[in-house]
C-alpha cells in the first residue's frame, strides 16, 4: 500500500516536471542590428554559376504533399534544362535565385535550400513516399509526449516541428541556409493577429528585434504548413528592437494617410505590426491563409525589394518569374454558383 | 504593382540615394511605387541642392518626373 502511494508520487512528480520543462523553442533576441549580416538577399553569395542578368524566381503553393510534389518534379525539369546565358551553357536550375514558398511547397524549398543536389537522391524516400501525418499522429499516442502536451508551452505542432527537425531537416538552422548561398529561400507562414503574410527572413526578424540564424529551419516550415485545427500555431516573441535598428528605406513617408491605398501603404502597416512592441508575441499558421501561391513575397521584393534594386541599377537584364502552383480545379468557381 | 517613373539629372553618372538607399545611377529612368521619397546623390558632395523632398505619382515611362542636380562651383 505504501510502495504504491511512493509510485503514484513519483509518476506525478514525473509527468509534472515533463510539463514543467515542455517549452517550445523560443526565437533568440538580437541585441545589435547588422544589416550586412543574417538571412537576407544581399548577404547570399551568388555562387560560381549564376548570372545577375537572368534572373530566376520560383513560387511553390501549398497544397500539401501534392505541392511538395509537383514543385519537387518542377525542380527535376529545371535540373534537367540547359541554356545559354552569356555565351555559355548552364542548367536552369543553377540560375534561381529566389524561391518563395508556402504549406507544402515549403518542404520542397527549403530542403532545396539545405541540400541542394540531394534533392534528388532522398527527398522521395525521406518525405514525398513517407506516411509523415500517420508519424505525426503515431506521436500523439505515445505517453511521455501527453504529458508535453499538458504544458500551455507545448502544442501539436511543436510535436510536428520535432519531426521535421530531426527526420528530414538535419536539425539545421537558418545559418546552413546563409551559407549555401542563392537560391534565397522564403518560407512563408501567416501571422494570425494581424491576419497577413509573415516570411522567415532576417528583414523580419529585425523588426521583431530577433536573430534568425540559428532559428530551426524545420520549425519555419512548421509554421508554413501548419494547417488550422489539426496544428496549433508557432509562436515568436516580439522582443524591443535591437540597438541601431533602422527600417527598411521604403518605410519612410510610406504611412502617409492619402497613399492609404498603395502597396507600399499596406508593406508599412505590416512593418509596423511588429515594430509596435505591445504585441509581445506573434503566432504563426499556414501560409496559405494569406497567400496559398506564394506570390507576395516575390511581388514585394519585385516591387519594394532586392529585385526592384537590382532592376533599377541595372543589373537584372531578363527576370523569369515561374509559378508553380498545385491547385487542382483549373478555374475559379464562383462564377459558376 | 503601379509604377512611377524618376530621372534624376547630373552632368555625370552618380549612384542615386533614395531614402538613403543606392538605388540606381542618374540619367537613367528609375522604376519606383508612387509616394513620398528623399532624393540624394552619393559621394563626393559636390552638388546642388543636398536632397530632394518628391512626391513621387502621375508619372509614365514616357514623361517621368525629372529632378536636376547641379556640380556645385567651389
Amino acid at each position: 500500500m505504501k510502495n504504491n502511494a511512493v509510485r503514484t508520487f513519483a509518476l506525478m512528480l514525473l509527468v509534472s516536471l515533463l510539463i514543467g520543462c515542455s517549452h517550445y523553442t523560443v526565437n533568440e533576441q538580437n541585441r545589435k542590428f547588422d544589416s550586412l549580416s543574417g538571412y537576407r538577399f544581399d548577404t547570399l553569395s551568388p555562387g560560381p554559376k549564376n548570372s545577375d542578368s537572368l534572373f530566376v524566381c520560383l513560387m511553390f503553393s501549398g497544397g500539401g504533399t501534392r505541392a511538395a510534389a509537383l514543385s519537387y518534379g518542377i525542380m527535376d525539369a529545371l535540373r534537367k534544362k540547359v541554356i545559354r546565358v552569356n555565351g555559355r551553357e548552364t542548367r536552369l536550375l543553377d540560375e534561381v535565385d529566389c524561391i518563395s514558398s508556402v504549406s507544402g511547397g515549403s518542404f520542397t524549398a527549403a530542403y532545396y535550400g539545405l541540400f541542394r543536389e540531394q534533392l534528388f537522391d532522398d527527398f522521395r524516400t525521406k518525405f514525398l513516399e513517407r506516411d509523415i501525418e500517420g508519424a505525426l499522429f503515431g506521436s500523439l499516442f505515445n505517453p511521455y509526449n501527453w504529458a508535453r502536451l499538458a504544458s500551455s508551452y507545448f502544442g501539436r505542432i511543436d510535436l510536428a516541428a520535432e519531426l521535421y527537425d530531426s527526420d528530414i531537416f538535419d536539425a539545421a538552422n537558418f545559418e546552413q541556409l546563409q551559407k549555401n548561398g542563392r537560391p534565397f529561400v522564403m518560407l512563408n507562414a501567416t501571422n494570425l493577429g494581424a491576419d497577413r503574410r509573415f516570411d522567415f527572413t532576417q528583414d523580419y526578424f529585425d523588426a521583431l528585434g530577433s536573430r534568425l540564424d540559428n532559428y530551426p529551419v524545420a520549425r519555419a516550415v512548421a509554421a508554413s504548413s501548419a494547417f488550422p485545427y489539426l496544428l496549433t500555431p508557432i509562436s515568436l516573441k516580439n522582443y524591443p528592437l535591437a540597438q541601431g535598428y533602422t527600417a527598411p528605406w521604403w518605410y519612410k513617408n510610406a504611412l502617409t494617410p492619402k497613399n492609404w491605398i498603395t502597396d507600399r501603404f499596406d508593406a508599412a502597416k505590416n512593418l509596423s505590426v511588429y515594430l509596435d512592441k505591445e504585441n509581445s508575441y506573434i503566432h504563426l499558421m499556414d501560409g496559405g491563409l494569406s497567400d496559398n501561391i506564394g506570390a507576395r513575397a516575390i511581388l514585394d521584393a519585385f516591387d519594394r525589394g532586392f529585385i526592384r534594386t537590382r532592376i533599377n541599377q541595372g543589373t537584372i537584364k531578363q527576370l523569369v518569374l515561374i509559378v508553380v502552383n498545385a491547385r487542382t480545379q483549373s478555374e475559379d468557381q464562383l462564377t459558376h454558383v | 504593382m503601379a509604377k512611377e517613373y524618376l530621372v534624376v539629372s547630373f552632368p555625370r553618372t552618380r549612384r542615386v540615394l533614395i531614402n538613403g538607399q543606392f538605388s540606381g545611377t542618374t540619367n537613367i529612368i528609375l522604376e519606383l511605387e508612387d509616394g513620398q521619397y528623399e532624393v540624394t546623390l552619393g559621394p563626393p558632395k559636390n552638388f546642388t541642392p543636398e536632397k530632394y523632398d518628391i512626391d513621387l505619382h502621375g508619372t509614365s515611362s514616357m514623361n517621368p518626373m525629372i529632378v536636376e542636380f547641379k556640380v556645385l562651383k567651389l
